[in-house]
């Protein structure tokens, strides 16, 4: 059937389902509680249906249940358990109102009965979630439900384009940095890889929560860049995401938006699942192609680039799922408010921790104290890190800094994956750099010889310093290796490793010279001190 | 396609497209340090020391594959550059152990040759620590010592990607990374082809040949030791490389470069490559000998004819004293360089011991006749049945201008025991020339054959196909150290053969004059002091083996006629001048068993050729006998994964059965048919491969 068709019926479907049942959504990770609802649905004789959806991204929240009864609004109930479950359905199925002390949030826009609306919580309102748009919101085993939420409208109007005129809008936006190269790139054969960034689960996330709006990314990419396969790369042990993306598959072929001539179009494209362990690949391109191969985890000299020879020495593009699920919004619903953010995954000492999304320019401060409501143990923050487990450090005092490629980097940061990790005062920064360098080490692909012993002196010298046992020149030491490593590496993430040493450095010198001459750690975190 | 033109250090610079900047500086003289490069092998980029900086661009682009362009403008030494560039080899030898004089690639590394030229010292700035990779000596050929591994990665590249073989790759032991096989797997499991391109490129002391097998050794005959321990020269690892790519022809070029009796080299040569071949290392050595066989005997084409060599006509005149083996060559080689040459054969037909020594099911009459009429065929005269007393009446009657000796060792020996003279008592030469002249020797009905040679073995097959039922062979040498060929005992074992080993022979007993038996004891244990014998033997192990008829085949002597006047050894071997190869008599030269003493045909045909070479010059040549008559080997670096490689056994001939043979004379193996010789061939480790392998030039080279 035609797109029109599709998405009518799938929007009639949730018309009907939102007003004739009531609707159950129970988020990942709560097998308890789904046992139970289940059980209790069944018991009570509620006509009910119940489905699962993806994290809303707050992680002190979960499990979340949220409930939805015919032309009322979605009422979302945060720490759910098997027995407050049982309570709220007895409820329910007795007629009554189910109460606004469990509540978390509500879906209507001016609240409802005492109950704030969602979107006007703290943890929700500095976000702008277009990556995540649905993430926690429809069941994300059910094809229908993205599709009446908007979903594969994108495909659709990119198929009645030219590959030339998809090209052309999504450059003007920003995203499509190697799809044009890949596309002039004479080939039998083109790919177009979705992968997950390493260090981080919020990919994880987005991929449990609305796995096809990154697949519908996926297939406009590769129109766009005139490829017939594509690949999507899962983590081995994110196995719930690779489940629905595999469900996802099989409920698009079944639609007509998967294999031969899509949606009645020209264009036909496969995708593929492989297993690749992120942090193998660490961001890389380079290594994911070579581990694509069954060759080794290592970087690959550039050039030749991968948009003209990568897989297989095909053109090839790489894109982070979350891009991919920003190309599809984009697609659906134009640039205008789809453009400019970046998911975060945001952890460590803060009130609210989980995975975000917000616009970039953001200052950090919003994002550790508005949305992460600021430290949780009652000391101050100290710094956040950014990027990364090997990211640089943004110091307590600086966190006015937006969230942006180019402000970062002269920060000496890199954006990477998005992670925000906030460390309070009782963190010696020593300790700090310490667990970045270790880190550091362990991930590198071992190729160059910046990288490979670069991170093992950076490693080996902060251990020192944090043990007590160093020399006097070992601060300058880590200078003069952070600053090779960053002009001569081999890849992008031997030129990044040094960054958390270095701005550690930086911002807390006096922790790193007493460590030294004095052999003190003021925090009392580091051995021996 | 034009040149395009760069400017490195400010010095003007032409390149072909495509070239890296590297390449480029390399071509031009100007050095850039580098490590993981290699000319033969695709850049890697992993050690960071040839990074350059480019007018314009930011960055230290890495020139090893950073492609020239034309107008582009390099700077190779800005301080910057040297800074990074001394980081790097500090970071490289930070885990590299510190000591270097105990290491066997001491003052051979390229790692300690940049170290020099970079200037870093033994106080690095950076930490030092050990790395702990214990060293693997299970490999036949190599020892892999990681500790040492620089991670340049060459050595995987030159298994992946030039050879194919897919056995090496990056290894992490625990912390360590380095290069090597995976770990838990073997050598074999991996899949090694012991091609040793992996050693060939290593820069430092982490893939090396194991000491024992090039130590005090030209390396070139070290790694390439079948062609290295031919005595003839012959390019042994050529011509089983052709053989191998179905290249018959060619191959029997190859060994005709070297070699005028090749079919008969491929029946009897006592293949002194073989007990050298590196195979053996693994399981067993190729069958280099039925190797050789086969391609001459595929050789329909004899493409080795097209190049071979007829110099002009020199109006000299050369005689040769004896048409065995060595004296057939240094007719050949002679007449080739244009000389007139006459052989004098004292005995009815030419060959030698060849026809007169070497039995017939050994050495087929007719491969002995092919191969004498390609002799004749380069204008050599054989003059049978014309025995030479005099060299004198030879120079200056029948005017030849110069003499070559190869009589060869025909007398043969007896022990000197008491009954060595009674009737029934012959020796080896005089029994085997009577068989093949035609009329043999009369045998009893028990023989006893005294030696443990080939030649012992020879006249003990000999006589059993003569129909002699019982025959034994005794000798001095405990089976493991009996001198013949480990085939010969084996057949003739299997032919009824009846071996004592390891006996001292005492008396031969007569009754009337003849003989019925030989009294031996038992040898404990014996050894050649100052030349002569000493042997111990085992108390009260008395014993007779009766016999009426005993063959000693204890070695020969040549027979140098009184008139020769040459001077000759106490044990009558012609004295030669270490250097000009010439006797005692001007003009006059020797070759062969007669001056070595019994050796082996191989042995003889290269002395021929040494002689062949000096009489030239004696006579006013250049005495250079080379010919070229093969094409150019391709020499293609992939070799592929193993398969069953490794575990191929050596092939052996179809041998008839020993009730087949001891009926008659036949050949008794049938050689290599084209199956069998593709899949010995195919077992070859290539050693010469490595010899291809580019070699790198260290910085003073530039």
């Amino acid at each position: 059937m035609s797109f029109i068709d599709l998405q009518e019926k799938a929007r009639a479907e949730w018309k009907r389902l939102r007003n004739e049942r009531i609707c159950i959504f129970i988020d990942t990770g709560t097998g308890a509680v789904l046992e139970q609802v289940v059980a209790d649905v069944a018991r009570l004789k509620i006509d009910a249906k119940i489905m699962q959806t993806g994290s809303l991204g707050w992680r002190e929240m979960e499990p979340v249940v949220s409930i939805a009864r015919p032309g009322k609004p979605r009422i979302y109930y945060a720490n759910m358990t098997p027995a407050l479950g049982g309570e709220l359905l007895a409820k329910i199925a007795a007629g009554e109102e189910p109460g606004a002390e469990l509540a978390l949030g509500t879906d209507a826009a001016e609240g409802f009965e005492g109950i704030p609306a969602l979107g006007s919580l703290p943890f929700f309102q500095a976000q702008h979630r277009v990556a995540m748009r649905n993430c926690g919101e429809i069941c994300a085993e059910e094809i229908t439900q993205y599709i009446a939420h908007g979903g594969y409208a994108g495909l659709s109007k990119a198929l009645g384009m030219t590959a030339e005129a998809l090209l052309d809008e999504m450059e003007a936006t920003g995203l499509a940095r190697t799809w044009r190269a890949c596309g002039e790139t004479e080939s039998e054969e083109r790919f177009v890889i979705g992968c997950e960034a390493g260090g981080t689960d919020k990919d994880a996330v987005l991929l449990e929560g609305d796995p096809h709006a990154v697949l519908e990314g996926l297939l406009i990419a590769a129109y766009a860049a005139g490829a017939k396969r594509a690949i999507v790369c899962v983590s081995p042990e994110h196995a719930m995401a690779r489940r629905r993306i595999a469900i996802a598959l099989g409920e698009m072929r079944g639609a007509g938006l998967l294999g031969e001539n899509i949606l009645g179009s020209e264009f036909s494209c496969e995708i593929e699942i492989r297993e690749v362990a992120a942090g193998l690949a660490d961001g890389e391109e380079t290594i994911l192609i070579n581990l694509l191969e069954g060759r080794q985890p290592r970087a690959r000299v550039r050039p030749p680039e991968p948009e003209t020879a990568g897989l297989n020495g095909r053109p090839t593009v790489v894109e982070n799922v979350e891009t991919l699920a920003v190309v599809s919004a984009v697609a659906q619903k134009g640039a205008e408010g789809n453009r400019g953010t970046k998911m975060v995954a945001l952890a460590g000492k803060l009130q609210r921790t989980g995975v975000v999304e917000v616009a970039i320019g953001t200052p950090l401060r919003v994002i550790a104290e508005e949305i992460g409501g600021g430290s949780t143990t009652g000391l101050e923050l100290k710094a956040v890190q950014i990027g990364g487990p090997a990211g640089g450090w943004i110091p307590a005092g600086g966190l006015d800094i937006a969230l942006d490629c180019a402000a970062l980097a002269k920060a000496g940061c890199v954006l990477g994956s998005g992670a925000l990790l906030a460390v309070d005062t009782s963190a010696c920064a020593v300790d700090m750099a310490r667990q970045a360098a270790a880190y550091a080490h362990g991930v590198s692909c071992g190729k160059c010889s910046f990288g490979r012993e670069g991170t093992r002196q950076l490693m080996d010298v902060t251990a020192d310093i944090a043990k007590g046992r160093s020399a006097a020149g070992d601060t300058d030491l880590l200078l003069k290796l952070g600053d090779a490593m960053k002009a001569g590496s081999l890849c992008a993430n031997g030129k990044n490793a040094p960054d958390a040493v270095l701005t550690a450095l930086e911002h807390f010198r006096a922790e790193f010279e007493a460590h030294v001459s004095g052999k003190q750690c003021a925090a009392k975190v580091c051995d021996g001190n | 396609m034009a040149m395009l033109k760069l400017k490195i250090d400010g010095k003007e610079v032409e390149s072909n497209p495509g070239t890296s900047v590297l390449d480029a500086a390399l071509a031009a003289g100007i050095y850039i340090p580098h490590l993981c490069d290699h000319p033969d092998l695709k850049p890697a980029g992993a050690c960071r020391l040839c990074l350059v900086e480019v007018e314009g661009v930011e960055g230290f682009p890495a020139s090893c594959h950073l492609a020239a362009t034309d107008g582009m403008e390099i700077q190779t030494k800005t301080p910057r550059l040297m800074e990074l560039r001394r980081m790097a080899m500090e970071l490289l030898l930070s885990d590299h152990p510190e000591e270097c004089s105990t290491c066997t690639k001491y003052l051979n590394c390229e790692l300690q040759a940049l170290k020099q030229y970079i200037g870093v010292s033994e106080h690095l700035s950076v930490r030092r620590r050990i790395k702990y990779i214990p060293t693997d000596t299970t490999h036949p050929l190599f020892v892999y010592d990681f500790a040492r591994c620089i991670n340049c990665g060459r050595c995987v590249r030159a298994c992946n990607e030039l050879r194919g073989a897919e056995v090496l790759e990056f290894v992490k032991r625990g912390e360590e990374n380095s290069a090597g096989i995976a770990v838990g797997k073997s050598w074999e499991e991996a899949g090694c082809r012991l091609c040793g391109a992996c050693a060939e490129v290593c820069p430092t002391g982490a893939i090396m040949d194991k000491p024992e097998l090039v130590q005090g050794k030209r390396r070139k005959d070290a790694l390439v030791p079948c062609r290295a321990n031919c005595p003839a020269e012959i390019d042994t690892a050529r011509y089983v490389r052709f053989i191998g790519e179905g290249k018959y022809t060619e191959s029997a070029a190859v060994i005709r470069e070297k070699v005028p009796l090749p079919l008969t080299l491929g029946h009897v040569c006592v293949h002194p490559c073989e007990s050298v071949c590196r195979r053996a290392l693994v399981n067993s050595p190729i069958s280099l000998r039925n190797l050789k066989r086969f391609a001459v005997e595929q050789d329909t084409e004899q493409i080795w004819k097209l190049n071979a060599r007829h110099d002009a006509a020199t109006g000299k005149r050369v005689a040769v004293v004896g048409s065995g083996p060595a004296g057939l060559t240094a007719a050949y080689y002679l007449a080739k360089l244009g000389h007139e040459v006459v052989i004098f054969e004292e005995l009815p037909e030419a060959g030698g011991m060849l026809r007169y020594g070497i039995p017939e099911y050994r050495l087929p009459r007719k491969v002995i006749e092919d191969e004498i009429e390609e002799i004749k065929k380069v204008g050599v005269e054989i003059r049978t049945g014309t025995k030479i007393e005099s060299l004198s009446k030879l120079i200056d009657d029948d005017e030849f201008d110069a003499v070559v000796i190869a009589v060869g060792a025909h007398k043969g020996g007896k022990l000197p025991i008491p009954g060595n003279d009674l009737a029934g008592v012959s020796n080896a030469v005089s029994f085997l020339r009577s068989v093949n002249l035609g009329t043999p020797e009369k045998i009893g009905k028990k023989l006893i054959v005294v030696g443990g040679g080939n030649v012992a073995f020879d006249c003990a097959r000999v006589a059993r196909r003569l129909g002699v039922e019982e025959i034994h062979l005794a000798c001095l040498e405990p089976r493991d150290k009996m001198l013949s060929s480990p085939d010969e005992i084996e057949e003739g074992v299997e032919e009824g053969i009846i071996l004592h080993t390891s006996q001292g022979f005492t008396k031969v007993l007569g009754e009337g004059g003849q003989v019925v038996g030989l009294e031996c004891r038992d040898v404990a244990s014996f050894a050649f002091e100052e030349g002569k014998l000493k042997v111990e033997f085992v108390p009260d192990s008395e014993h007779v083996i009766a016999g009426d008829t005993i063959i000693f085949a204890i070695g020969q002597r040549p027979e140098i006629p009184e008139d020769f006047e040459v001077d000759a050894t106490p044990r009558g071997l012609v004295e030669v001048d270490e250097y000009s190869l010439e006797t005692s008599m001007e003009g006059v030269f020797a070759a062969g068993d007669a001056v070595m003493g019994t050796a082996s045909v191989i042995k003889a045909i290269a002395s021929a050729r040494k002689t062949a070479s000096a009489v030239d010059k004696f006579l006013g040549g250049n005495g250079n006998i080379e010919e070229k008559l093969a094409p150019a080997s391709e020499w293609n670096p992939w070799i592929g994964k193993a398969g069953e490689f490794v575990s191929e056994k050596r092939n052996e001939p179809c041998l008839l059965s020993a009730e087949e043979r001891v009926s008659n004379f036949c050949m008794v193996d049938s050689g290599f048919d084209e199956k069998t010789a593709l899949a010995e061939a195919g077992r070859c480790l290539n050693c010469n491969l490595r010899l291809k392998v580019t070699p790198v030039k260290f910085w003073g080279d530039y």
